[in-house]
């Protein structure tokens, strides 16, 4: 089986950190790594690594803490409101559904042949102009669309 | 009815929503002061992308605010903050290449998705062997020797065994360099 460590390892990481590698590395180690693939592929990649990683840092800008607190705060509060409303939606939603049961309910016993012969006219027709009702119904379905939004809808 | 509004629950409930996060302001202070920018570094070059890389910052920050975990000391810490950042880059990976799945063969094999822009030829040549690894392959890499993490240390960011960590820097070493020096002998 092949060896997949060595133990210089360490010491060529070392060079590297404190700027020895390539050039003064002693001669001990210097002909270590030459009959040594495993630490010749590790100066090899370290070192692009590392330098890599130390000229990207000079050019990193990044957000204050402050910045970043704020908004993680914003977002967990915001969390926080949707967790609680949780419930009450889902109480919203089952009263709606129990309000929508309750009417299919009672419109099952009404018996509509009572209502053939009623027309509109004969029952207001006398005191205010069919047309006015027609406007007074649109606008009433108008305020309670809005006032429903309001109540419901005010973040 | 009406829902609680986010004013109200300031409000009302300053306790409850400040108790969401796990750390008070100045311990988050100190911590960003010493990780961000290595951090950012991290997630800027393993997605190739400064917005993304922005956002990801952000998040892998809320998530360790948000978390329950607790911490035996400052480096296991900051072992998970970038474990956090590793996943969260993963995901990142995922929903590119669902989005836009790569033509070349080669690029659906090792998706590169390095910085390809205002590079030096070394940094160049980095990248494109870098890009012929395996995604746990370079999070190892760079971890190893850009960061200085320990196997460990390695491990623990990873979510994997110190000994599974051994062979997988083994081997990303071993093809990294010959692919760095098949590049070098061609330039």
């Amino acid at each position: 089986m092949s060896r997949i460590e060595c133990i210089r390892e360490q010491e060529v990481l070392d060079a590297i950190t404190s700027g020895r590698w390539p050039d003064r590395l002693g001669e001990d180690l210097s002909s270590h790594i030459e009959g040594c693939e495993i630490c010749a592929d590790l100066g090899l990649v370290a070192q692009s690594l590392s330098a890599d990683y130390q000229e990207s840092l000079k050019d990193v800008r990044v957000p204050s803490a402050g910045l970043v607190w704020w908004k993680a705060e914003l977002r967990a509060r915001q969390d926080a409101v949707r967790t609680v409303n949780r419930p009450i939606r889902w109480a919203q939603y089952i009263a709606a559904g129990c309000g929508i049961a309750t009417v299919l309910f009672f419109l099952r016993l009404v018996n509509f042949s009572v209502f053939s012969g009623l027309h509109l006219q004969e029952l207001i027709g006398d005191f205010l102009p069919i047309p006015f009702v027609y406007v007074m119904l649109g606008a009433l379905a108008v305020v309670i669309s809005l006032a429903a939004y309001l109540v419901l809808f005010d973040d | 009815m009406r829902d609680i509004t986010l004013s109200e629950l300031q409000r009302l409930e300053p306790q409850t929503t400040d108790d969401v996060l796990q750390m008070d302001h100045e311990t988050f202070r100190a911590l960003y002061e010493r990780t961000a920018r290595p951090l950012w570094v991290y997630l800027w070059r393993r997605t190739g992308d400064t917005q993304l890389a922005d956002d990801l910052l952000q998040e892998t920050y809320y998530r360790l605010l948000r978390s329950r975990a607790t911490h035996e000391s400052e480096a296991h810490r900051r072992n998970y903050l970038f474990r956090i950042a590793t996943n969260l880059v993963h995901d990142a990976y995922r929903q590119r290449h669902e989005q836009h799945p790569l033509p070349e063969e080669s690029e659906r094999e090792h998706p590169s998705v390095l910085p390809d822009a205002d590079e030096s030829g070394s940094r160049h040549d980095l990248d494109r062997a870098l890009s012929k690894l395996s995604i746990r392959q370079r999070d190892a890499l760079w971890l190893a020797y850009a960061e200085g993490s320990s196997h460990a240390e390695i491990a623990e960011k990873l979510g994997l065994k110190v000994a599974s960590i051994r062979l997988i820097l083994f081997r990303a070493r071993r093809k990294a360099a010959k692919l760095l020096r098949h590049m070098g002998s061609r330039s």
